[in-house]
């Protein structure tokens, strides 16, 4: 671009470039709204109706300073200059620009000026002159009036120098015929001029009236005399400065007040009209055409027959009419004339003299390629080619021959022999060619071996030029001889010094300098040893016995390296280029193989899409889950789209990356949720038949159910937020503590569902398990329900630490923590040994007591507040000895555990055996329903309950508040009951 | 079923066909041409009815509203353009797509305009509003999208990532079937029960809506790299695919085997669209359209 600014010129101004978003306005700028400005960009035309004008600096008058006086200038000193105020000096630039009053410019002076008439230069030469007497008397001085210089045109001043005098024409001297008919043509161009072309000025009269003289003195006939042809002008169309027509020249003042007959519209045209002088008729558009009438059918051009020739010659009329007849006698048409020398028309004929072996032949004639040649033809054409074939000596030469000229060693005997064979040629020819004679000059000097070859060349070669005859007094065969001498020294020589190198030919020598290492190298290459063990082996077997271990070590290096570098040449190529039979033969292959192979397998993956509401609309669908769904991240609105957006669609960014969650239609609900909870069990079949749906589905699922079923049971009660938080906490466990179950849940995702019989053995064995039980164990069923109730109850009474994920947190510290507790929770446990799980039959169900009992303590401190102040205040009113004991087991054991538990880190479960784990989820996913149930049950008894398994806990020691443990009694009849029913 | 005959060969003047398209009766066609230009015809006399102008570079499809009132039609310029049937006048132009569109539908009832692109986006436009953006695009494809459905709760997308995706607006689940090998053209049988997608190896397969199972293949036409197009033939039971050596291929739905070759000569046929109720369907090849059909009665009569 920069080059073509700069070669390039530029014209005009370019217009601004459209802004993108810029509608580019049809409209062009109103009048009203151009404003005109000047040089200094200020406005030019304003006030009163625009037509104001702008005077002096910046509509100020004359200069910055305004108009400034003249300043004073005391005449005391020296006598002030005469004043001279001219009316330039009052002038704005502007006047005296292009378009101002007083345009300067440059002008034709008066000598060189056209003469445009009367007195238009003079008056202004007068003009002038008045502005400039300075004189005492005022006004032009009379003589200057009466002295008038004669002022000529610079033209006419040259012409009048070459002999022209005022009045005469210019050019050579006319007969008085020549000289009419020269006038009579003026006359008849200028009136075609006239009424079809352009006003001709002033001059037509002029014109005119010399018309006329010739005319008078029309009868007189002398030949002898000429005169000078008749001034005149050159026609030069005259500037139009009016608007009229062509050739109307408007009403001038003059004839009307000079009383003329009429009035000259047309010039010419009116002459006839007025001979006659009997029409009056003023016509033109000028007068008597009203806005309603019609316009004349031609106003301006108003032609008479007069000016028409109506005969092609008028003076010789006789002679034509004579001529006329005579051509008539002759039968010569009209408009035709005989010719007065007749002279036949001869083509004349454009020769070439023929080469002397030219052969006529005739084109016409196609003769076939298939033809059979005359043979003298063929022997010619032969003899002509023959280079052709046997090609320019180049490649008729035989590999020994070729050897011998390179310098290559050869078996001397067989090249001698075809030598003396291909040798005979030039003896018959015994023509010396001119690169023999070069060979001649060099064969003294040192360039014996390739003289031969230049020999033989040239005896093949008939195109060269031949005919010269050298040297013949010396016999070819002598001279043959001694070549051969030579040549057989050259090679020799060369042998020598080309020893080494037929052996690796082509191929680098990278340690030529050491000529036993480099021969170490090329056995080296030789036995291309892959293995290094190999290669040691075999660089000692070469290798002398002088170099020491390093040495050997490093030339062995060496040659690896050297040996990857240098490789040969088609080693490298090899990996580069495949020959095309190989690339077809392997397409060949691969073809059917690709067909055999082609078992398309469809997967199908279902995940969560949110079409918008919108859509939804336009498509008359409700929304999907009533439009519940987790939104898709709102990007920011973005208010240009740009390209990047949608480089990163294919990427899978965290924005848009969805994990494709699997769950195989076959995976029920757990069991234990269907058989316990009545009304949940329809929405947990729905959930069973849309098993396809992705983890998030189920989720809203399940909590659509929960609340539908919260609505139903509870129906004047107010759902407390704590409860409806549950499942949300429940999610929250499963998503932060995973346990085995969940990360085998994790690895089965990607298999096939065949696979995943483990996982779900996994999972629903420890139900069944637990059902198992409970049938078989008759007796236990009622210690263990009530068990399940203080499990039942320890969770319910925690909710808020499950919402936090306290539940696993705690059960695992339990787990992990095998000593006896020490520091404040001594307290807790040593009040309450009945409650440790006493059998080992039953491990699960007393580790979850015990877990219900763990996770009950940080609560104790939060909830039951009225019963551990007592603890916390008897801590304060501790005596000093049992404070530093306290002190000394905090430093002991660490400080106190916060009140409310935070969520302890990954449980370990390297420590839990599986099973255990196994159990202690089901377990949970129980304690999870059973408290769901409850809390649908009676909501208001919850907050009794809670601090019931403590005092329950402390029963056996304290026994206290026993109209609570009778409305426990109850409640588990209640759900005794329940369960019955269940059954 | 006796086999269809060419009644109708029609030149288009309008460069290469891009696509051909049905009215929503079938009683119009629409060719998209590579000259920028839609051009309306009446199939049964060959009649030109309207040209649409407007678009700055080849029209990929175009697809007529179900009142046949309005089309709308893609191009390669990135822009949808929704044109007034009767004035031949485009109503809106949308230009969000950064890719050049490959295909668009009406949905239904033609208030929903789905385009499928070269961004490999899907967008959804509420054509009847002034809105200049999309109510929803959808990213999930990996590669250009080539073709889409459009039920009255579905959107099926192919891609050229081989997958076919079906966004279910009822259930809000987006189901993607990866079948390997990019698909090209997709169609729908009439119960909405299966797909059938011309893939780019040269194999048309049936694939079944609900399970995502592929319940059959068709082989026999050569697809090379070309953009060949599939149809159903009205009755369910035949399967139409144009073919790289100018003809169009016709399988039986059920047993997979081919029927007949419909020869039209040299060239690539790749748009088809078949009839939405009759036994009707037009190839397009080269600058051409033919119209197949049923020996009309009367010639029977005069045979």
């Amino acid at each position: 671009m920069e080059e073509d600014e700069d070669t390039y010129c530029r014209f005009g101004t370019p217009l601004e470039p459209l802004e993108e978003d810029e509608v580019p306005s049809k409209k062009p700028i109103a009048i009203e709204d151009q404003i005109v400005t000047d040089a200094n960009g200020k406005r030019r035309f304003h006030g009163a109706f625009t037509g104001g004008f702008s005077a002096g600096f910046w509509n100020t008058v004359g200069s910055l300073e305004g108009w400034k006086p003249q300043s004073f200038k005391s005449s005391r000193g020296e006598k002030a200059e005469a004043m001279k105020q001219r009316a330039v000096d009052f002038m704005d630039e502007e006047d005296l620009g292009e378009f101002g009053i007083a345009p300067q410019r440059v002008q034709t002076t008066d000598d060189f000026k056209q003469q445009d008439g009367p007195g238009t230069s003079a008056d202004q030469s007068r003009k002038r002159k008045l502005q400039q007497t300075a004189g005492p008397i005022p006004g032009i001085p009379v003589l200057h009036q009466l002295l008038q210089p004669a002022k000529e045109n610079i033209a006419i001043r040259l012409l009048k120098k070459m002999g022209w005098k005022e009045g005469q024409g210019v050019g050579a001297r006319q007969t008085r015929r020549e000289k009419k008919s020269a006038a009579q043509r003026n006359a008849r161009e200028r009136y075609v001029m006239k009424m079809y072309g352009c006003d001709m000025g002033p001059m037509q009269q002029e014109s005119k009236k010399g018309d006329e003289e010739d005319d008078d003195e029309s009868d007189i006939s002398d030949e002898e005399i000429t005169f000078a042809p008749d001034d005149f002008e050159p026609f030069v169309c005259s500037i139009k400065t009016n608007t009229f027509g062509l050739g109307y020249q408007g009403l001038s003042r003059d004839p009307v007040l000079k009383k003329q007959q009429h009035i000259n519209l047309f010039g010419n045209a009116f002459e006839v009209m007025g001979k006659d002088n009997k029409k009056l008729s003023i016509r033109g558009q000028a007068f008597g055409v009203g806005a309603l009438e019609e316009e004349d059918e031609d106003i301006y051009a108003r032609d008479d027959m007069t000016r028409y020739d109506f005969s092609l010659d008028n003076s010789g009329k006789s002679k034509t009419q004579s001529k006329e007849k005579k051509k008539a006698e002759r039968g010569v048409l009209d408009g035709f004339e005989t010719a007065q020398s007749i002279s036949m028309y001869t083509k004349k004929v454009f020769t070439i003299t023929l080469p002397a072996n030219f052969k006529p032949r005739n084109w016409a004639v196609r003769k076939s390629r298939f033809e059979p040649i005359d043979e003298n033809r063929v022997a010619s054409l032969r003899k002509q080619d023959e280079h052709k074939v046997k090609g320019l000596g180049r490649h008729d030469l035989d590999p020994d021959q070729r050897g011998q000229i390179l310098g290559e060693a050869s078996s001397s005997s067989a090249s001698t022999s075809k030598n003396d064979k291909v040798e005979p040629e030039p003896q018959q020819t015994k023509k010396k060619t001119y690169l023999e004679r070069i060979n001649e000059k060099y064969k003294s000097k040192e360039t014996p071996s390739s003289s031969k070859f230049l020999e033989k060349l040239a005896s093949n070669f008939d195109n060269f030029t031949k005919g010269e005859v050298l040297n013949e007094d010396k016999p070819a065969s002598q001279l043959e001889v001694e070549t051969r001498k030579e040549n057989e020294k050259v090679l020799s020589e060369a042998k020598n010094i080309t020893k080494g190198l037929d052996k690796t030919p082509g191929v680098f020598k990278p340690f030529a300098s050491n000529e036993a290492k480099q021969e170490r190298y090329e056995k080296f290459v030789e036995q291309n040893l892959k293995n290094d063990e190999e290669i040691t082996k075999f660089l000692a077997t070469i290798q002398p016995l002088s170099m020491n271990d390093w040495d050997r070590e490093m030339e062995k290096k060496e040659f690896i390296q050297a040996r990857n570098i240098y490789r040969p040449l088609r080693g490298i190529m090899s990996d580069r280029f495949v020959s095309e039979a190989t690339v077809i033969a392997e397409r060949e292959v691969a073809k059917p193989v690709e067909k055999t192979e082609k078992k398309i397998k469809i997967e199908r993956v279902k995940t969560s899409w949110k079409p918008s509401s919108q859509l939804c609309k336009r498509f008359n669908i409700a929304e999907p889950f009533g439009g519940a769904m987790l939104d898709e991240k709102k990007q920011p609105k973005k208010p240009r789209f740009s390209v990047f957006d949608y480089l990163e669609v294919s990427v899978n960014t965290k924005e848009n990356f969805v994990t494709p969650v699997i769950i195989p239609s076959k995976m029920e609900r757990p069991k234990p949720m269907v058989s316990q909870t009545q009304p949940f069990d329809i929405e947990a079949e729905t959930a069973a038949t849309t098993g396809r749906l992705s983890t998030k589905d189920l989720l809203a699922n399940e909590m659509k159910a929960s609340k539908i079923e919260w609505d139903r049971v509870t129906e004047p009660k107010s759902v407390s937020s704590e409860v409806s938080k549950v499942p949300t906490a429940q999610r929250k466990t499963s998503d932060k503590n995973k346990t085995e179950l969940e990360k085998k849940v994790e690895e089965m995702k990607s298999k096939h569902p065949s696979e995943k019989k483990d996982l779900f053995k996994a999972i629903f064995d420890t139900d069944s398990e637990e059902d198992d039980e409970d049938k078989s164990d008759a007796k236990q069923e009622e210690e263990k329900k009530e068990v399940d109730a203080a499990k039942i109850i320890g969770v319910e009474a925690h909710k808020d630490i499950f919402a936090s994920v306290k539940q696993s947190a705690a059960e695992i510290n339990v787990l992990r923590n095998t000593s006896p507790p020490r520091g404040i929770f001594a307290n807790l446990f040593t009040r309450k040994p009945a409650a440790e799980p006493p059998s080992e039959e039953s491990t699960q169900v007393g580790k979850a007591a015990g877990d219900a009992e763990t996770s009950k303590t940080p609560p104790k401190e939060k909830t039951s507040d009225e019963n551990e102040s007592k603890v916390s205040t008897r801590i304060t009113f501790k005596p000093r000895s049992e404070r530093e004991r306290s002190l000394d087991r905090e430093n002991l054991y660490g400080p106190q555990l916060p009140s409310n538990l935070h969520p302890a880190p990954v449980p370990s479960s390297s420590e839990m055996p599986l099973e255990q784990q196994k159990s202690n989820d089901g377990k949970l996913d129980e304690k999870l329903l059973k408290l769901l149930k409850k809390s649908k049950k009676e909501k208001k008894i919850i907050e009794q309950w809670v601090e019931k398994p403590s005092e329950r806990a402390e029963r056996k020691k304290k026994k206290k508040d026993k109209d609570k443990d009778k409305k426990k009694k109850s409640k588990k009849h209640k759900k005794e009951k329940k369960r019955h029913k269940d059954k | 079923m006796t086999a269809l005959v060419l009644k109708k060969t029609i030149d288009c003047n309008q460069g290469a066909v891009r696509a051909v398209r049905y009215n929503v009766d079938g009683s119009y066609c629409l060719t998209c041409g590579s000259d920028k230009k839609i051009k309306l015809w009446n199939p049964n006399n060959g009649l030109i009815l309207k040209t649409y102008g407007g678009h700055a570079d080849e029209v990929t499809d175009a697809a007529g509203s179900c009142d046949s009132c309005h089309i709308v039609s893609s191009s390669i310029d990135k822009s949808i353009i929704y044109w007034d049937v009767s004035t031949g006048q485009p109503l809106r132009r949308l230009r969000v797509h950064a890719g050049g569109v490959n295909c668009v539908r009406f949905n239904e009832d033609s208030s929903i305009a789905v385009s499928g692109s070269k961004d490999n986006t899907i967008m959804c436009w509420d054509i009847r509003t002034r809105k200049l953006e999309p109510i929803q695009v959808m990213k999930d494809a990996k590669d250009c999208i080539t073709s889409l459905i459009v039920t009255n709760y579905k959107i099926i997308a192919a891609s050229l990532d081989g997958a076919i995706r079906h966004y279910d607006i009822r259930a809000g689940e987006l189901s993607c079937d990866k079948i390997g090998e990019p698909v090209t053209y997709i169609a729908q049988t009439s119960d909405e029960q299966c797909i059938v997608a011309a893939c780019l190896d040269g194999v048309v397969r049936l694939i079944d809506n609900d399970s995502g199972d592929l319940l059959s293949e068709y082989t026999g036409h050569q697809a090379e790299d070309y953009h060949i197009e599939c149809g159903i033939l009205s009755n369910d039971s035949q399967i139409v695919s144009g073919s790289m050596e100018g003809c169009a291929v016709i399988w039986d739905l059920i047993e997979g085997k081919e029927i007949s070759r419909l020869n039209i000569g040299q060239g690539v046929v790749h748009s088809l669209t078949t009839h939405p109720t009759g036994p009707e369907m037009i190839l397009a090849k080269r600058r051409d359209i033919y119209i197949f059909g049923l020996q009309s009665n009367d010639n029977d009569l005069t045979e």
